[in-house]
């Protein structure tokens, strides 16, 4: 509802009554807030509101709201706006597709909540299939080893494969919270060796075994924030790639990229971490190859240069 | 100077009019009650425009009933409340709370303002309308699709209809039109896709939402083909992406790994055992070019013992690297 055209205010009007029936006393700038609309729009939907009514427009048949009295909102009678309008399909699928992805990572009673609201939707609408699809990567065992831990509360030590060094480190870990992006699963956990929240992607937990040890200080708080990959993707590089491997760059922050005429693609991403991106680009052998900045060019070259030094030294 | 009736006033009166009344509302009631219909200049400028109204509010959602009398002739107008909003559903606090976090899953992407507008409508019928108590809930959801693309395409897959959009598949240089009976969207290792059947190609195919270069057109035209239901929809894109690694070749290796490198090689161990103090001694297994992937990643770390070719890979990949990366770009 946040353009203003004829039939989104109409809808907005509709589902602004009974929204504030049920928020008696909500101040203007919060309903403004929710329905994403300014002060100024919220106003003119509630003047344009209580000169409506049923047919005869008396004081006895319009839509009787105070919101002139300290900013607060107050619905004195609703005439028959009691119930908001039904979910669009859209609406009850993003509805949907959300609950079905916490179904897949809840348990216990949390979970028969999940499902009992997603059941409700589906009754209430009388269609289930949006034709929109989230199934989390189902990972073995660490994903119900994970969930009891979170559910005792305990502590795990986990062994863990780091993306960006490739590096194995074992930490001890307080589970906060189980979430996705999109079907990959990630725990949000307090981390003793960082002393800090940290987040680890449940495919790159190696093992893991639940610890008894005292929590320290700090690992009861949750920050509740999940950065996306593309919004830790700070850095800009430029990287021209061969026509068979172009696809590599699709599933990584994409700022712009550009197709020459013998099909290699110049693409300009995000990335987070410079070990990263050169371990990537060398994993794609000479079919990746960095234009700017020169550093990071200078660096994948070192990075080649000593690895080579190294194969030489094989025995084979 | 007559007042102007703003549509949208109009539009909110007409629908509380036909929800308020009780077997039905007639055409003439309308023109006569409904402020702004009565300053139509002309029988013929009402019909049109109530026409019009009507046609809006059903596309909106909004059920109107044509109440017949036993000859057929039209009495009027109504809204059936039961239709309309949702009279007899009530969700508990708890579950509006979970339908919360499930909104929240589309903040950052194409169906956030969809999820707001749906809280907002269930809120007024959430039980115990008082504070609502929290549960602890310790998970969340994060979707990532922004595509545009994804509304109309949601909205074509419920109606089983055909549509045409660019595409720019991996690899090609320009864009292709295609025209696709849309069956569903699934999401893999975070890359989106459409799955359906490719009416030029005659076969079903998967596209990548994110590839789709233009404007996604419904054609309205109806889908002939039968459309898979979730679990066979699950299938097919298993089996599609399958299809463009089943050529890759199988390897196994030995290798020997400096602590605590490689956790990319790890994960294809098949055995892991000592071997002198601070290395292990992995037999690997995987495609070749995981495996070329994981030994590239590790390096100077790692040193494959076997097999020869699986050196010669590896030595010719960096080589190529390398010289990609030699001098100034």
């Amino acid at each position: 509802m946040t353009a203003n055209t004829g039939m989104e205010r109409v809808e907005r009007m509709l589902t602004l009554v009974p929204w504030l029936s049920s928020n008696p006393g909500v101040s203007m700038a919060e309903a403004a807030r929710n329905f994403d609309i300014s002060i100024e729009q919220l106003e003119k939907d509630l003047w344009t509101l209580v000169v409506s009514g049923l047919p005869g427009h008396g004081p006895d048949q319009l839509i009787d709201i105070d919101f002139w009295d300290d900013g607060k909102i107050y619905v004195r009678d609703p005439q028959v706006l009691s119930t908001s309008m039904r979910l669009s399909a859209d609406e009850s699928t993003a509805l949907l597709v959300g609950l079905r992805l916490l179904a897949q990572i809840s348990d216990g009673s949390i979970r028969s909540v999940v499902l009992a609201a997603a059941g409700r939707i589906e009754a209430a609408l009388g269609a289930s299939d949006s034709g929109l699809v989230v199934d989390v990567d189902s990972v073995s065992t660490v994903r119900s080893d994970v969930e009891v831990v979170l559910g005792n509360g305990s502590a795990a030590a986990i062994t863990y494969g780091g993306a960006t060094d490739d590096v194995v480190s074992e930490r001890v870990i307080w589970p906060h919270q189980i979430y996705t992006i999109d079907d990959i699963l990630y725990v949000e956990a307090y981390c003793e060796s960082a002393e800090a929240d940290r987040t680890f992607r449940l495919d790159r937990i190696l093992s893991l075994r639940e610890v008894s040890q005292p929590r320290p200080a700090g690992a009861d708080l949750t920050s509740g924030q999940h950065p996306l990959p593309k919004e830790h993707a700070q850095n800009v590089a430029t990287i021209v790639f061969s026509p068979g491997v172009a696809w590599a760059a699709d599933s990584h922050s994409v700022i712009g990229s550009e197709v020459s005429s013998d099909g290699s693609v110049t693409v300009t991403m995000g990335y987070f971490d410079p070990n990263w991106l050169i371990g990537w680009v060398m994993s794609l052998g000479g079919e990746a190859v960095i234009l700017a900045p020169s550093e990071l060019r200078a660096a994948t070259f070192a990075a080649a240069d000593q690895a080579l030094q190294a194969i030489r030294t094989w025995q084979a | 100077m007559a007042e102007r009736i703003d549509r949208s006033e109009r539009l909110l009166n007409l629908v509380v009019a036909m929800l308020g009344t009780g077997r039905a509302i007639s055409r003439a009631d309308i023109r006569r009650v409904i402020p702004g219909y009565l300053a139509t200049a002309s029988d013929s400028a009402f019909e049109r425009m109530f026409e019009r109204d009507k046609d809006e509010l059903r596309s909106m959602g909004i059920p109107i009933e044509t109440v017949c009398d036993e000859s057929g002739d039209v009495l009027g107008y109504r809204i059936d409340r039961q239709e309309f909003g949702y009279v007899d559903v009530e969700f508990s606090p708890a579950e509006f709370q979970v339908l919360g976090v499930a909104a929240q899953a589309w903040e950052q992407a194409a169906l956030g303002p969809q999820a707001r507008n749906a809280l907002l409508k269930l809120r007024p019928i959430v039980a115990d309308d008082t504070d609502l108590p929290t549960i602890p809930v310790s998970f969340a959801a994060h979707l990532t699709a922004s595509e545009s693309a994804l509304l109309p395409l949601l909205g074509a897959v419920r109606a089983q209809h055909k549509i045409v959009f660019p595409y720019r598949a991996p690899g090609a240089t320009t864009d292709t039109e295609r025209s696709v009976e849309p069956w569903g969207v699934l999401c893999r290792s975070g890359l989106w896709y459409l799955i359906g059947f490719d009416c030029d190609r005659m076969a079903q195919r998967i596209f990548r939402l994110g590839r789709i270069s233009g404007k996604l057109v419904d054609t309205s035209l109806p889908s002939v083909e039968p459309r898979p239901d979730r679990m066979q929809l699950l299938k097919l894109l298993n089996d599609s992406l399958e299809a463009l690694t089943e050529n890759a070749e199988m390897v196994t290796a030995r290798v020997v790994l400096e602590r605590p490198h490689g956790a990319q090689l790890l994960r294809h161990a098949q055995s892991v055992s000592d071997g002198e103090v601070g290395y292990l001694i992995l037999d690997i297994s995987g495609s070749r070019s995981h495996i070329i992937s994981a030994v590239v990643r590790a390096l100077p770390h790692v040193e494959v013992l076997s097999p020869a070719d699986l050196i010669h890979d590896v030595r010719q990949q960096i080589e190529a690297v390398a010289l990609a990366h030699s001098g100034a770009s």
